[in-house]
Order: C-alpha cells, then sequence, then structure tokens
C-alpha cells in the first residue's frame, strides 16, 4: 500500500495504520528495516492499549513474533465517516492487495 | 431508643454495608473476568471447526479475545488492588492465562512484582510468557532490581524474546506512558467489536510513531480514510 500513496492522493484518500506496540519498540522496529519516520508519509499510529483494535473486532488474534497481536485488517471509511468496506484477515498475509484498494475507493467516488 | 442513637446506628450501619458492597462487587468483577476469560479462551480455538485452518489465527466468530480484552481492562482498572492476584498468576499452570498475566503487569503500578517477573522472563517454559514479562520490565522499569541483560538474553532460545530483552534493556527507565494507561481505563468496552459496514466508523485518537495525535474524525468531511491493522509490519 505504501508504495501507492500517489493513487491514494489522487482520489482523495488518506491512510492511517494502526500497530498495538508502544512508541519505544515501534520506533526500534523502524530502525530495525531502515525506515526513517518522517519517510512513512503517513501516520503509523500506536495502540498499545488495544482499545482501538478491540473497538474494530480484531485484537488479540493473531500469534506472530510470538505475540498475541491483532489480526492484519482493512477498512475503507467514506468522507462522511461510514465503514464501506471491511476484512478481517485469516492468515497473516491475507489483506486486500493495493488494487483492490483503489477499486473500492473508486465505488466511493462513483455513488 | 432515641432518635439520634437510631439515626447513627442507621449510618454505621449504611456504611458497613456500602463497605462489604465495595469489597464484594469489585473484586468480583476482576475475577468474572478472568473466569470468563478461562472459559471463552480454549488453546484449542486456534484450531478452527471451519474456514482457513491455522494455528497462528483465531477463528473469525470466536469472541474469547473479547474475554481477554475485558480481563485485560479490568485487571488494569482494578489498579493497585489486582497486583497481587496478578502476580500469583504467574504460576498458574495455564501458559494462557500466564501471558495475560505477564503482560498486564506492565500496566499495573506492579514494581512489587518485578522479581516475579524477572524470574519468569528466566525460566518460563512458554517463550510468549517470556517475551511478555520481559516487555513488562521495560514498562515498569528496572532500577533497583539486579538485572543481568546480556545472561537474559542469553538465556532466551526463542529469537523474538531475545530481541525484545534488547528493547527492554535499552530503554532504561522510558516507563510506560500514562496516557496509555488512561486510555485502556477510561476505554467504554461497549464499544468493543462494533465497526460495521454500512455505519460510521467508530471514533478513536492515538499518537503515531513521530509523537502527533490523530483523530479519525477530523477527515470528516474531508477525505476518506484507508485504515489498516498491523502487527510491527507496517
Amino acid at each position: 500500500m505504501r508504495g501507492r500513496l500517489a493513487d491514494l492522493k489522487q482520489l482523495g484518500a488518506q491512510l492511517i495504520s494502526v500497530d498495538p506496540h508502544e512508541v519505544y519498540s515501534a520506533q526500534h522496529f523502524l530502525k530495525e528495516v531502515g525506515v526513517a519516520t518522517e519517510d512513512l508519509h503517513y501516520p503509523l499510529l500506536l495502540d498499545p492499549a488495544c482499545v482501538v483494535s478491540a473497538t474494530y473486532g480484531v485484537a488479540f488474534q493473531m500469534r506472530i513474533h510470538t505475540e498475541l497481536s491483532n489480526r492484519p485488517a482493512t477498512f475503507v471509511i467514506d468522507a462522511d465517516g461510514v465503514i464501506r468496506y471491511a476484512r478481517r484477515g485469516q492468515s497473516f498475509s491475507d489483506r486486500p492487495g493495493a488494487d483492490q484498494i483503489i477499486e473500492e475507493l473508486k465505488r466511493l467516488d462513483a455513488k | 431508643m432515641r432518635p439520634a442513637l437510631i439515626i447513627c446506628v442507621t449510618a454505621v450501619l449504611g456504611l458497613a454495608w456500602s463497605a462489604a458492597r465495595t469489597i464484594a462487587v469489585e473484586p468480583t468483577s476482576f475475577d468474572a473476568a478472568l473466569r470468563s476469560f478461562s472459559e471463552r479462551w480454549s488453546q484449542d480455538d486456534w484450531v478452527p471447526k471451519t474456514g482457513v485452518p491455522s494455528r497462528f489465527m483465531r477463528p473469525l466468530d470466536d469472541d474469547g479475545w473479547k474475554a481477554r480484552m475485558t480481563a485485560f481492562q479490568s485487571a488494569v482498572q482494578f489498579g493497585e488492588r489486582a497486583v497481587e492476584p496478578v502476580r500469583q498468576l504467574l504460576r498458574d499452570e495455564d501458559a494462557s492465562k500466564r501471558a495475560l498475566a505477564a503482560q498486564v503487569l506492565g500496566y499495573l503500578p506492579a514494581r512489587t512484582a518485578r522479581e516475579e517477573l524477572l524470574r519468569t522472563a528466566r525460566e518460563d517454559a512458554e517463550p510468549a510468557v517470556r517475551l511478555y514479562a520481559i516487555d513488562s520490565l521495560g514498562m515498569l522499569g528496572t532500577d533497583g532490581l539486579n538485572v543481568d541483560w546480556k545472561a537474559l538474553a542469553d538465556q532466551q532460545k526463542n529469537r523474538d524474546a531475545k530481541r525484545h530483552v534488547t528493547y527492554a534493556s535499552e530503554r532504561a527507565n522510558n516507563l510506560i506512558a500514562k496516557e496509555v494507561i488512561d486510555q485502556l481505563t477510561s476505554w467504554n468496552a461497549s464499544q468493543m467489536d462494533t465497526a460495521q459496514v454500512g455505519q460510521p466508523a467508530p471514533d478513536f485518537e492515538l499518537s503515531s510513531v513521530s509523537g502527533e495525535k490523530v483523530r479519525l474524525s477530523n477527515f470528516r468531511g474531508k477525505s476518506a480514510v484507508v485504515l489498516v491493522f498491523v502487527y510491527g509490519d507496517t
């Protein structure tokens, strides 16, 4: 999705990601993978209290990196604040592709 | 009896009644949350009856995670009084309860549980329990505690647990933010699992990795939002 930020921008959409870690380990992780926070170009939000992932029905559902984490999930919310698309993944990599998200966004525009 | 005496006796009884209620009601809510967690969070649930089988993913229709969230929140809301019962859970025979306890202690005023967390980080048979004990030590700070980080890292055969030793040792006394604990204690649990297609997106405000506060509803009327839940893979 990160590689398609320009397409999202063109469609007037904002990418937001939510990660269940504290700022401390999130910064560590970014350093490990060699990404500077200013190069993210979208907000990586931190939810170590797991309240947003519980609200969105994804908390504590996947074992990964020996942790109990949220399952991967993607929601498309229209400009009126209504959820128009939701996908809760059934495996690590079960996510909609960027093309599919862009299709969903175009469908919002068509209405 | 004189009226003053009657009033006095009534007042004392009233106080005793409300004290008894406080004692009786509050521990029950935490105990009940823990019991519900034990009942609804089965290890077997990792293998679903239908759908994509995975040892790593709970089925989509599972609700054990809600019981875990409730137990997590009620323990933290219980605050100081939860420390001792949660500390004792670190010795429970059920690894999922030990993992919950090890995780929860990091969000509690649990300095008195640090020795037991350190023992858990060294000795527990379950890597996830050790990893959470290590995290919680980092969240609580290790001042005054004699931690040999290198030995602790060497003891971890699990790669992730070893990595978390690095996190915990490098953060020194950069403790868990009060903001995080407040988010958890003030969260309205009736919001659980309320995000549905066709419905308004539940609002939230979180801090970003670069410290900026972002509120979802601020995008309303301006742009669509693609909200992606990740797990350290960005």
